[in-house]
Parts: structure tokens; C-alpha cells; sequence
């Protein structure tokens, strides 16, 4: 019975239910002082105690689905559980537990008659059967699931130990700690409360002079000091900004089937950073992901230009890249763009109602589809940033082309003086008569339509061509080329011009195209055939025309000669030509609702939907989307809406459960029946609140928890009573040792090994993605091993991820990712024994923080010892350091002192002090 | 002892409890919760070999996976009328989703003969494979969705064309641990990175400790045989002898953490960690090292002969692995060098292409099976061949040499050993080789087989992730309980 009473060790697991507080204090009723009372008598929460247990057990055959419903019966509501059904009497009948159905069927002997069926699950537990028993004798009430209620306004409890809280949120912890008889943790010594809050809110550890600094510092500003600065770095963008992207499941290439590079991905990455250190208000910091390109700039928000880097958030997931039904695609994009909006900003597994009403929560497969309406209304699209700057840049670069231009034509304009104008031919490049190049409208010809190569060949292009008078004729062609591809002119298979289209221009694209003379020829009257060609490449050719001379050649060969000139003056001015910063975006689309998929299948089509967000979990929708318009916009603004009960729940849950290593509800993206119950449901209300008051401020949000003193607990404290009773530190009785997540261990050995290059952005990623060879992921593991960069700069490869991440369990990018769990497994011992970074590193740590000749081996260690685990060694540590040192080289003719000591070092940083965060 | 069975997952979600709690899943595991012994011990390793739910047949599975889409009707599935109607347009209309533009029915280029004393069809292509054609259990009726490799290859291995999942090594090393700690559950012998490469081995949301662990660098084009080493498993400066004393000097530094019993079994799990790492140092290289094979078993295999000596290493070291307790080992032929690097993806030049593929794994797989029989593993372990689809019975509209298009309405795959019938065809497809129409199995039917044959039921073996039980199956599936033997 004790260890039943335990409270649950496992944050998101199938068991881990903290059991119903009067359980609790019915079973630990012999241990504590607080009075035994009978089950009866203490209430039973339906959304503590008993709804978990419904969607655990009963929900999936009795829930929300009508599809999945047997025996016609629901569960999830009072009126259709207290209800007769055809000849059968209610499931429950309020007061009466014996009587009701629902207990009788659960505690059946008759194994054809025990709910839930034997073939699919084990009976209830005595425990989840009393709980039942209790609520239905206490009237059976129903009450909306914890996470669909508004955000409370929560008084901080009144607790006894008046002296440790610091902030009001301490006392929602304490007031639980006592209420079962507990005591909060001392709080750490200075040495790990620095190292905690350098790792925690930067990243990196603390240098041994900032250690030495905030040890010494007696003032009560000494920690305020701390965090603030701390806040204030871009180092602060840089780690807390890592996290954002497990949320959103942020990539560098596409994984899934065609692992294609994305390379406009890190501006979003890029984005999310500089976002945390401008403390964007985490409502506005919604509205740009998800609607950055509709948005008016106001005193919180970018410019839509700009804030239309932040909806790379919709456009950054996996894409099943091969299929080949457009349909089917579209629609698992859609999906998982659904699934990640709901995980990663409501915690609502939305997904789950593509093919069905959902299961277990009130989302019926309506609110999916109105929600995909949306997405299908917004087109993926890689977007240029039309900055002020790049507008600006771009103005005066057309006034001065502009200004080129016009002369150019006066030039030109003077051809009529030598050419017959009028009865020039002039005709498009692409209407060949014969030929084997090919024809672009789409990449190279937008608007104007061009001919090329297909790749290397002797390319031609033939045009039958006649002339009603003979003469001399001048061929120009119109083209782009940024390289000269040569080729020839020639006439009924003759030729007639030599190193032809052998220009340059500036460029490939249609803004590039320049007439050029090609030469005088004589043309016979009739018909003709006039053949282009180049080998192996050709420019992009646009146009031809053929215009009888009527003047002086050589009049003629000095406009030539002008118009060469300012071609060639045209053509380098392209080249400076401002390019805008391309992001990965969306654009609105081709607005339409769309009709709900029966069974999720494309193919079997229901009912239209109106655009929307979701409605049944009971919050107000969204008004009618206007015609011509996705929703994006709206469907931002309904999310921060200051009522809305997830946005803020979430967010802050997500804050807490980085600073602790679980959250207050410890499935962050699940807030639905079947995640987690909070821990502390009022301080998640009272934290919501102070978020929103803060005007949606997560470093306000930052400093109400740092500066608590439940932040600054000891981890590595001896508390017999707490340990048996809450095991799993539910309660918070002390705080959590943490190992280091895989970013922060490498930031910490390149910052020791004196190698981390400080830099801000980063540009595009520099590894090969797609089908690489094994020599191209030599490569790629070459790169990581040698970048100076902060991990968040290095380029995250789906399926691909740097190998040292992956061992310390970062993401794989495939979903959104709200616990990251942190597992010890032999293959992350084995590549930090042998792996060529640890084993580099610590060479270079060895050298930073050397065992200096002449002095004392203790006074080496020590310093050595500051700088990695950022405290002294002890004396028994100083032996065996000094013992290792020695038989490390033992047998050695010419033992390396360098070698053990970075041998040593090695060590240290592969070791428990090292790695976990206490 | 208990060290070497205490690989473990730690704080926050992936405790050696939570785990555990997670094994035991769907049946007792409320009643089980708060029983759970709070030392360390065997049954706390999440690869402590676990019993299974319905009798076993098989305790590990050797996948012979064919990259590319071998064409059943050319290898297996014989159809006179391919023949008889070669250049003809097919009688009904193809499927809707295609992948290439499709001409007319295109007869094989190699006749068909029926083989061992259960008269399987064999192309005459095969020149070993009759030889234990009555070990094996040939299914023609797979039928599957998705014209495109990715897709297809995500479904074959991990049961979703569309989403990232646990691969199939994945769930059976969740489902039934492993029978030997210092190696790895689940083995991918040189794997490659496409269409959707190392997904097809990975864990997604099990437990990192079940995804597969590759023998080589996973690439395009794959590591050879020869060259396949697994990562980090040895140190270029440092002897044994010193990587002892820096784990006598990490033990010692973790143990003067004070007695905190919570944290401890973190750490301690931690500590452990690395000295199973560095016996799995020791023991892996052994069973790659195939220098005490004898002359006559490598030439079983066809190491002797440069075509078929890759494949047929693999094949010997899929075997070894097998021996030694591995639960899941798959072996990719995917490499069809020096012809092109196309794999089994003849879209042209069908004739040299199957040629050369079958004749580089004709002999090592026959080896393999006669080898496995040989040892006695046969009846234990069970081994599965085949691609991501099939082949169309027509030709691939466009000049060049002929081929044939992507097909997955209907394709062959094999099994043999493992509690399955031997000698026995199960499912066929209508005269032309194009739609499954007797005894059709779709992919999570043959999971669902699969697991059964392993003692698993499908439907039972469920990981909670996002809200969700999770299966290999998803929702679907059925063994084909007809096949076993």
C-alpha cells in the first residue's frame, strides 16, 4: 500500500496520476498528523480524480467520436451518462453508485460483461474504482476539463513558513509542501547558483573571475545583478530562443523522402533569436508567425516586410516531397502544419481529428477542417523582404539604370536614320520552326518567354523567314547572358555571322535582356531560313529582328559602337543590382472553405466548412472570415485574446518546464483529457496572469521565477521523508538536477576550450542534405567538429542531425518537440570516450588551464577545477587526480605530461559534475 | 552482471520505471505501477528480453530489403499472359496515381520454371535460390499505395508513408529487448540515406535505445561491406589501459556525490553506461571479424567471387549478429555498382539491371538461408525479403532500353524459417501481375504478421506519445495467420 500511495515518479506516461487527494490522505493517513477521513467525505475533482481516469478507460468507445461510440453510450457528459438508453438504464445514476451500470460493469466478475473488455485492458484499480464509487455518490458532477476554464485569478495561498517565500509564486508551492508535511530544500550554495543560472539562461558556464565576482558579492542585488545581465546578453536570444525551435520543430532541409536543403530557413531561425532579446511580446511574437505578412507595424510589431520571415513557422515542417498526388500531399502538409499549430501554441493534439472527432477532447473533426480551410487558403511561398532599406536601395538603383536606360534609347533612337524601320521583322525566340533547345516561360523567361540549352549540346533554333527586298540586313538579337556563350548565325546553312550572342549582360534574368547588333548581311529576296546556334551552352535568347539599312554602314558601326557602350555600362551597373533577403514564408492563396474529409480521405468528401478556429473546447470562435481573406489574421488575434484559456497556460507552462526540466502540467503540448493535470494548478494561473499583465513579456516572466525561492533550492540534498513520499519531486521539495541539453555541453567545452567565436546570425547551412555519399557526411561531420559557431547556428539536417546532438537526445525536427527527454545510453559513452570533438577539445582545455612547471600540482588542479565544474577540488579529488596523472603515463619512456593532463581534463568533462546542471 | 543489463534511460521522461511501466503497457500496468523494485536489476533494463504475449515462433528477424522495387513479375509471379500479349495495351484502365507514364504489357525477358519439390515459380534468373525454394513462404499479394520511393520505403519499415514513425526493428527491440547487452537490439547493415534513410531505422518517439544501429556510415552510395565499422567504437590515442583509469576516475568522481538515492540511480545508471560502453568496445570488433570463418562457409555466401563478395558479407555478418542475439538485423542491398546506382529501380534497362542485382544476391542469400539451417537458427530466426513495391506489368512509356514503372497494388515479398510454411505461395494477383486480388496484404498486414510470428500481438504493442497509443499498425492490419506453420 505504500508504494501505491506514492505519488507519480513519470511525467507523461499512461500512469502517472498523482492519486485523488483525499487518496491520498486516506492511505498516508496513519503517517501524517492531518485527521483520516473516509473517502466519502472529502470530495472527489472530476477534473482531478476522475475525468483522467474516463479518458483513460472509457472515452475511446464512450467519448466525443459518434463513429467509435458502442452500445450508444457517452461518458464525457452528465446528461448522456444519467440518461436511460433504449431499454437500458443510465450508466450513472447520481448518489447511487451501487445501482449505476457504470460500477456495476466495472467490477463484474463475469468476464463477458467487465468493462473495459477484457481483451483490450486490465480491469480498474481498486483506487480508480473507489474514486468512481466516491464521485457518483457525491452526485456524479461534471465539470469542464481544467484546461478549457478561464484563467483564474488565483490569491497566493497562506502558508506557515512566512520567512522563504520571496515571491508570491513561492507560496503556491509551499502551501502544497506543507500541506502534506514537507519542507522545501535549503537553498544552493553560491558556486551552483551562478553555474544554474549562467547554464540556464545563456548557455554557458560562468568564467571563474564571474564566479569569484557573485561569491564575493554580499549585496541583496548580488543575484538580481546576475539575472539581469544575464538577460541582457544575446547569448540570453541565443539559448532560449533553441528552445522555441524544438517547439516548432525548426530544420535547415526537409527530411522525410527527399531530404532537400532549405536554404532560406535560418532567417526564421534567425528571426526567433533576435526576437527573445528584443523581449518581443510573446502575443505579438504569435501574431508574426502566424500572420507576419498581413500585419500592420505597430508600436510592438515589425513592419509586415520583415515579420514575414516569422511565418516561416508554417513553412518549415517535413513535406513528403515525392508524392505524386498533388491532392493527397497538400493535405498532409496541411495536416502537419494543424498538428504543430495546435501542439505547439494551444497544446491541443488536433491532428487527432483529421479522420474522426477526437477521441478524448472536445474537437470535433469540424474544428480541423475549418482550421485546414484556412491553411488551404495560404499558399507556402519563398518571399523576398521588402525592406525600407532594400526599397531604398532599390529606387535609386532603377533612378540610375533609369537615367542608363534613357540614353541608351536616345542612342537607338538615331538607328532610324541608318535603318529602315519600318519594315523591319522582329520576332519572338521561342516560335522556332525547328530546333532543340528549350523554351522557359517560368525561371529565366517570366513574362518575356526564352530559349536555351537544355544542358550541354549543340544547341539550335531554325526560323523560315522572307524578305520582299533584297539587301542589307542588320540581325540584333535580344538576350541575357551573365557568362559569353559564342555561337553563329547562319542563313539557308550557310554561315553568315561568327562568334554571334557572345556578349555579356550582367545576368540570366529577364531585367538583363539587351539588344545587341550581331552584323550586316546580305539577304536575297524570298524566302529563307535563318539559323541560330551555340555549343554547348546558350544565352537566354528573348527576341530576334532583321532591319534593312537604308544610310551608311559606318554611320551605322558608330551607334553600334554607342549602344555596345552603354550596354556594357547597363550590364555592370545589373550586377550591383540590390537583391532582397528571401525568407521562407506564406502568402495568402486562393481563399476558399473547404469540405470536411470523411475518414480523413481526400477522396470521400463531406460537408463544407466555414474558416475558423476551433470552437469546440468552448472558447468564443473567430467572426466570420471576409471573403477574399485566409484567416491567418483573425485566427492570430483570436489566439491572444486576453480570455483565450491555452495561449498564455501554455506558454508559461513551457517557461517553467525549461527553467525546471518538467513543467507545472508536465505534457507541454498536450493540455487536452489525456495530458497531464497540472502539479500546481493555481500557480499556472497566477503565472498566466502575470504574464499577461506584463504585457506578454517573457523576461518579466523570466525574472518572477528567478528571482523565487523555489528557483534556488538545492538539488543535491538528503530528505528521507520528501524522498518516500514524493519520489518524483511532484511537489517541488527540492530542485531537479538536470543533465545538460546537447547544445549547452558543446557551447561549454568550445567556451572552455577558449574556441566559441562570438557572432550573432548565421547564413545558410554549409553541409550537404540530400542523398548524401558517405564522403559528403565525412564532410558534413568535419564541419560540425570544426565549427566555432553556437549550436544554434549549426545547421540542423533532418534524419541527418550532427551525430554528437543526436546522442544527447536533440530532435529530430519531425514534430514538435515540448519534452525533450534525456536518455544514457552506451553509444553516448562510447563517441564521448573516443569521439575526435571531446577528445580535440579537451587538448585545448588542457592548454587553456594548464599544470603550470614550478608550481604546486594542487594549484594547477584547483584553477583547473574552477574553470570546468566551476568549484575547488577536495583533497581526496586532489589525490586521485595527482595518482591518475601518474599511471596514466606509467610504462612510458617518455612520458607526456601534456597528454595525461589533457587525458585529465577529458575526464572532467565527461563526468556527472560536469554534464548535469545541480 | 547487472551492469551490463543496466543500459538505462533517466530523468525526465525516460526513467528505467517509466520505461518498464511503458513495456508493460495495456495490461496490469496500473496494478504494477508502485511495485516496481527500487534497485537496479535485469528487469529494469529496457532491453532486458521480455516474454512475449502469444506463443513465439520466431525471436529475431533478419530483413532482406531490396531497394528500388524488384518486379515480382519478372522474378516470382509468373504470368503467361505477359507473354502471350507482350506489346498489347493492358484490358482495363491503370491506376490513377502513377508515377511515370506507362505503354504496353511487356513480356519478361527470362522464362519461368517451377523449382523444388513444392513447384514454386522462379524466374530463370535465379540460379541458387531453387535450391531452398521449399524453405520458402512466397506471399504475392502485397498491396500498398504509394507510387513513390520515399513513401513506399517509409511504409515498409516504419507502417506511415506520410509521417515520421518507429521503424519496425524499432518496435520489435521495444517489444522484446534484447538477449544480449553488449550489442545493440537492432542492427542496419550499410544503410543508405535515401528515401527517407535513417527514418527507416530510427525510434522517432520510442526510446532512442531501440532505434537501429548502422554498421557503417548510412550513405548514398552505401559503405561497402568491407569498410562498415560501427561509429566511435575505438580511440585513436588512448590505450585500453588509459581509458580504464579515466572510468576508475569518473566512478570515483561520481561516487563522492552524496547518497541522494534519487539522483543516484540517475548517475549510477550514468556510470554504468560507459563501462558497458567500453565492454561492448571489446566484444563488438569480434563479431565483425570474420577471420575465423572457414574457407567453405565464406564461399557459402559467395565471398569468393568479387559480385557477389559485398552482399554476401553482409549476409555473414547479419548471421553472426543473429547468432549472438540481435533481435532485428536488416541488410540493405542497395547498390547496384558498378552498372549505375540505381538499386532495384530499373525504369530502363530491366534486362542488365536484374541481371546484375540477382546475380549479386542470389548466391548470399541462398548461403544465408542454408547456413541459418544449418546452425539450427532457422527455425528461430525469420527472414523477410523484399522492396518498397513491385514492378508494372508494362513497360515504362519513353525510348531507351525497356523498363518498367513503379507497382504497389500488387508485389511479391518472401519469408523463410521462423515458424512460417515452408514451400507454401500465399495470395496472387489477377493474370496480368497488377492488382492483389486473392488473400490481399497490406503492409500492416505484414507488420502484423511479423509481430505475431514474434509473439506480438500487433494490437498490443502500443507506446503512448501525443495523446496517443501508438502501433506499428496504426489501426489497421491482421496476421495472415494462414501462413504459419
Amino acid at each position: 500500500m505504500m508504494r501505491a500511495a506514492q505519488i507519480g515518479t513519470k511525467p507523461d506516461g499512461p500512469f502517472n496520476r498523482d492519486l485523488p487527494a483525499w487518496l491520498w490522505l486516506f492511505l498516508c493517513g496513519a503517517l501524517i498528523v492531518v485527521p483520516c477521513r473516509t473517502p466519502a467525505d472529502s470530495p472527489v475533482s472530476f477534473n482531478q480524480d476522475v475525468s483522467p481516469i474516463l479518458s483513460k478507460r472509457c472515452l475511446e468507445c464512450h467519448g466525443p467520436d459518434a463513429n467509435q461510440r458502442k452500445a450508444g453510450l457517452r461518458l464525457d457528459r452528465f446528461e448522456a451518462a444519467t440518461s436511460p438508453r433504449l431499454a437500458k438504464p443510465a450508466a450513472i445514476l447520481p448518489g447511487d453508485p451501487a445501482a449505476s451500470l457504470l460500477i456495476q460493469r466495472i467490477t463484474s466478475d463475469d468476464p463477458d460483461k467487465r468493462m473495459p473488455p477484457a481483451e483490450n485492458s486490465a480491469p480498474l484499480s481498486e483506487a480508480d474504482t473507489a474514486t468512481l464509487k466516491a464521485w457518483i455518490a457525491q452526485g456524479a458532477s461534471y465539470e469542464r476539463h481544467w484546461a478549457f476554464q478561464p484563467v483564474a485569478s488565483p490569491q497566493p495561498p497562506e502558508v506557515r513558513d512566512r520567512a522563504w517565500p520571496s515571491r508570491p509564486m513561492d507560496r503556491f508551492i509551499l502551501a502544497k509542501l506543507e500541506a502534506v508535511g514537507l519542507e522545501p530544500a535549503k537553498r544552493a550554495d553560491r558556486h551552483t547558483l551562478i553555474r544554474r543560472a549562467y547554464l540556464d539562461l545563456i548557455g554557458l558556464p560562468p568564467t571563474p573571475e564571474e564566479v569569484t565576482a557573485f561569491v564575493r558579492d554580499a549585496s541583496p542585488h548580488a543575484w538580481p545583478r546576475v539575472v539581469e545581465r544575464l538577460l541582457a546578453l544575446p547569448a540570453y536570444g541565443e539559448r532560449w530562443g533553441r528552445h522555441w525551435l524544438d517547439v516548432v520543430r525548426y530544420a535547415d532541409s526537409n527530411g522525410s523522402d527527399e531530404n532537400h536543403a532549405y536554404p532560406h530557413a535560418h532567417h526564421y531561425r534567425n528571426y526567433v533569436i533576435d526576437a527573445l532579446n528584443r523581449d518581443l511580446p510573446y502575443d505579438a511574437f504569435l501574431h508574426e508567425q502566424l500572420a507576419g505578412d498581413l500585419l500592420d507595424a505597430n508600436e510592438k510589431r515589425q513592419p509586415a516586410a520583415t515579420a514575414m520571415t516569422a511565418t516561416g513557422f508554417l513553412s518549415i515542417g517535413t513535406k513528403i516531397l515525392a508524392e505524386q498526388d498533388p491532392v493527397k500531399k497538400r493535405a498532409d502538409i496541411i495536416d502537419e502544419q494543424i498538428d504543430t499549430f495546435g501542439r505547439a501554441i494551444l497544446g491541443l493534439t488536433l491532428a487527432c481529428a483529421r479522420c474522426h472527432d477526437h477521441k478524448f477532447d472536445p474537437i470535433p473533426s469540424r474544428d480541423y477542417y475549418s482550421l485546414a480551410g484556412i491553411l488551404h487558403s495560404t499558399d507556402l511561398n519563398d518571399r523576398p523582404l521588402e525592406t525600407s532599406t532594400y526599397l531604398a536601395r532599390k529606387k535609386m538603383f532603377e533612378q540610375e539604370t533609369g537615367r542608363l536606360k534613357a540614353r541608351l534609347k536616345a542612342v537607338e533612337d538615331k538607328l532610324a536614320g541608318t535603318l529602315d524601320i519600318e519594315n523591319r521583322i522582329q520576332w519572338q525566340a521561342e516560335k522556332f520552326d525547328r530546333g532543340n533547345v528549350i523554351v522557359d516561360h517560368e525561371n529565366y523567361g517570366k513574362n518575356i518567354g526564352i530559349i536555351s540549352d537544355p544542358g550541354g549540346q549543340k544547341n539550335f533554333a531554325e526560323y523560315d523567314l522572307a524578305v520582299k527586298t533584297a539587301g542589307l540586313f542588320q540581325l540584333e538579337l535580344r538576350y541575357a547572358a551573365r557568362q559569353s556563350r559564342p555561337g553563329r548565325i547562319l542563313m539557308n546553312g550557310q554561315p553568315v555571322i561568327d562568334n554571334a550572342i557572345a556578349k555579356t549582360t550582367g545576368g540570366w534574368l529577364p531585367e538583363h535582356q539587351q539588344w545587341h547588333a550581331e552584323g550586316l548581311f546580305r539577304v536575297a529576296a524570298g524566302s529563307f531560313t535563318l539559323r541560330v546556334e551555340s555549343e554547348p551552352m546558350m544565352s537566354h535568347i528573348d527576341q530576334l529582328r532583321l532591319t534593312p539599312l537604308k544610310g551608311e554602314s559606318s554611320r551605322l558601326d558608330s551607334i553600334n559602337a554607342e549602344i555596345d557602350s552603354l550596354n556594357r555600362q547597363l550590364a555592370e551597373k545589373q550586377k550591383t543590382a540590390p537583391k532582397p533577403r528571401m525568407v521562407m514564408a506564406v502568402k495568402e492563396g486562393k481563399v476558399k472553405d473547404i469540405r470536411l474529409h470523411v475518414r480523413g480521405s481526400h477522396r470521400e468528401l463531406g460537408d463544407t466548412v466555414p474558416r475558423g478556429a476551433p470552437v469546440g473546447f468552448g472558447f468564443r470562435g473567430i467572426p466570420e472570415v471576409p471573403p477574399g481573406q485566409s484567416g491567418r489574421l483573425q485566427l492570430a488575434n483570436w489566439l491572444t485574446h486576453p480570455e483565450h484559456p491555452l495561449t498564455a497556460r501554455v506558454i508559461v507552462n513551457r517557461v517553467w518546464r525549461w527553467h525546471f526540466g518538467r513543467g507545472i502540467v508536465a505534457s507541454p503540448n498536450n493540455f487536452g483529457t489525456k495530458g497531464q493535470r497540472p502539479s500546481h494548478p493555481g500557480l499556472l494561473d497566477h503565472l498566466s496572469r502575470h504574464l499577461m499583465r506584463s504585457d506578454w513579456s517573457l523576461k518579466s516572466l523570466h525574472r518572477e521565477i528567478l528571482h523565487s525561492s523555489t528557483y534556488r533550492m538545492a538539488s543535491n540534498v538528503e530528505n528521507t521523508a520528501a524522498t518516500e513520499r514524493d519520489p518524483g519531486n511532484r511537489l517541488l521539495w527540492k530542485r531537479e538536477m538536470r543533465r545538460m541539453e546537447a547544445e549547452v555541453f558543446r557551447d561549454s567545452l568550445l567556451q572552455l576550450s577558449g574556441r566559441l567565436r562570438w557572432a550573432t546570425g548565421g547564413g545558410p547551412m554549409e553541409v550537404k542534405s540530400q542523398d548524401p555519399s558517405p564522403t559528403d557526411l565525412a564532410k558534413n561531420q568535419k564541419f560540425y567538429e570544426q565549427s566555432d559557431r553556437r549550436s544554434v547556428y549549426l545547421p540542423v539536417v533532418r534524419s541527418n542531425v550532427y551525430d554528437l546532438f543526436t546522442l544527447l537526445d536533440f530532435p529530430n525536427a519531425a514534430e514538435s518537440v515540448g519534452n525533450r527527454v534525456t536518455t544514457t545510453v552506451p553509444t553516448q559513452a562510447l563517441m564521448m570516450m573516443n569521439g575526435r570533438f571531446l577528445m580535440g577539445e579537451s587538448r585545448r582545455i588542457a592548454k587553456n588551464w594548464p599544470a603550470v612547471p614550478g608550481e604546486t600540482l594542487a594549484l594547477s588542479l584547483n584553477r583547473l577545477y574552477q574553470a570546468v565544474l566551476t568549484r575547488s577540488p577536495a583533497p581526496d579529488e586532489l589525490q586521485w587526480a595527482a595518482r591518475f596523472l601518474k599511471a596514466y603515463s606509467a610504462g612510458d619512456t617518455a612520458p607526456d605530461r601534456a597528454e595525461s593532463w589533457s587525458a585529465l581534463c577529458h575526464t572532467l568533462v565527461m563526468s556527472n559534475d560536469f554534464i548535469h546542471v545541480w | 552482471m547487472n551492469q551490463a543489463e543496466n543500459i538505462s534511460a533517466t530523468f525526465p521522461s525516460c526513467s528505467r520505471r517509466a520505461m518498464l511501466e511503458r513495456i508493460c503497457l495495456g495490461f496490469g500496468g496500473v496494478a504494477l505501477h508502485g511495485l516496481l523494485p527500487r534497485s537496479a536489476n535485469a528487469a529494469d533494463s529496457p532491453l532486458a528480453p521480455r516474454a512475449a504475449q502469444i506463443r513465439p515462433r520466431a525471436k529475431r528477424v533478419i530483413f532482406l530489403f531490396m531497394h528500388g522495387g524488384p518486379s515480382h513479375v519478372d522474378l516470382f509471379d509468373y504470368k503467361p499472359r505477359l507473354y502471350k500479349e507482350h506489346d498489347k495495351p493492358l484490358p482495363f484502365k491503370e491506376r490513377e496515381v502513377q508515377f511515370a507514364n506507362r505503354a504496353n504489357i511487356m513480356k519478361p525477358p527470362w522464362g519461368f520454371r517451377r523449382v523444388g519439390a513444392s513447384g514454386h515459380w522462379m524466374s530463370e534468373l535465379w540460379e541458387h535460390l531453387p535450391g531452398v525454394a521449399d524453405d520458402l513462404c512466397v506471399i504475392q499479394s502485397v498491396c500498398e499505395t504509394n507510387v513513390a520511393h520515399g513513401g513506399a520505403c517509409m511504409k515498409m519499415h516504419c507502417g506511415d508513408e506520410a509521417f515520421l514513425r518507429p521503424s519496425m526493428g524499432a518496435w520489435v527491440s521495444y517489444g522484446l529487448g534484447t538477449e544480449n547487452n553488449n550489442l545493440p537490439g537492432f542492427i542496419t547493415i550499410c544503410p543508405t540515406t535515401l528515401h527517407g534513410g535513417v527514418n527507416n531505422f530510427g525510434a522517432a518517439f520510442l526510446p532512442s535505445i531501440h532505434q537501429g544501429v548502422p554498421l557503417g556510415a548510412p550513405g548514398y552510395p552505401n559503405t561497402l561491406a568491407k569498410d562498415a565499422r560501427f561509429n566511435y567504437m575505438t580511440n585513436e590515442s588512448l590505450s585500453p589501459r588509459q581509458q580504464k583509469l579515466q572510468l576508475e576516475l569518473l566512478r570515483k568522481l561520481h561516487e563522492r556525490n552524496p547518497a541522494n538515492p534519487a539522483i543516484n540511480e540517475a548517475l549510477e545508471a550514468r556510470i554504468q553506461s560507459f563501462e558497458l560502453a567500453f565492454r561492448m568496445q571489446t566484444e563488438a570488433p569480434e563479431v565483425t571479424d570474420l577471420s575465423g570463418e572457414t574457407e567453405l562457409t565464406r564461399k557459402l555466401y559467395g565471398m569468393d567471387d568479387p559480385k557477389t563478395e559485398n552482399f554476401g558479407q553482409m549476409c555473414l555478418l547479419a548471421r553472426r549478429f543473429a547468432e549472438r542475439g540481435v533481435r532485428f538485423i536488416q541488410v540493405s542491398h542497395a547498390h547496384s555498382l558498378p552498372f549505375n546506382n540505381e538499386q532495384w529501380d530499373q525504369h530502363s534497362h530491366l534486362e542488365k539491371g536484374h541481371s546484375i542485382n540477382v546475380r549479386q544476391i542470389d548466391k548470399p542469400i541462398t548461403g544465408l538461408i542454408r547456413d541459418l539451417k544449418r546452425l539450427g537458427l532457422l527455425e528461430d530466426t525469420l527472414v523477410l525479403w523484399g522492396g518498397e513495391f513491385g514492378r508494372t506489368p508494362t513497360a515504362q512509356a519513353g525510348g531507351g532500353e525497356r523498363g518498367r514503372d513503379h507497382h504497389p497494388d500488387g508485389f511479391t515479398v518472401w519469408m523463410a524459417g521462423g515458424g512460417v510454411k515452408g514451400g507454401f505461395r500465399y495470395g496472387a494477383t489477377d493474370e496480368y501481375g497488377y492488382h492483389a486480388i486473392e488473400d490481399r496484404m497490406t503492409v500492416h498486414d505484414l507488420h502484423a504478421t511479423l509481430l505475431h510470428l514474434l509473439g506480438l500481438d500487433h494490437t498490443r504493442l502500443t507506446f503512448e506519445h501525443a495523446g496517443r497509443d501508438y502501433r506499428l499498425t496504426d489501426v489497421y492490419g491482421n496476421p495472415a495467420t494462414r501462413i504459419l506453420a
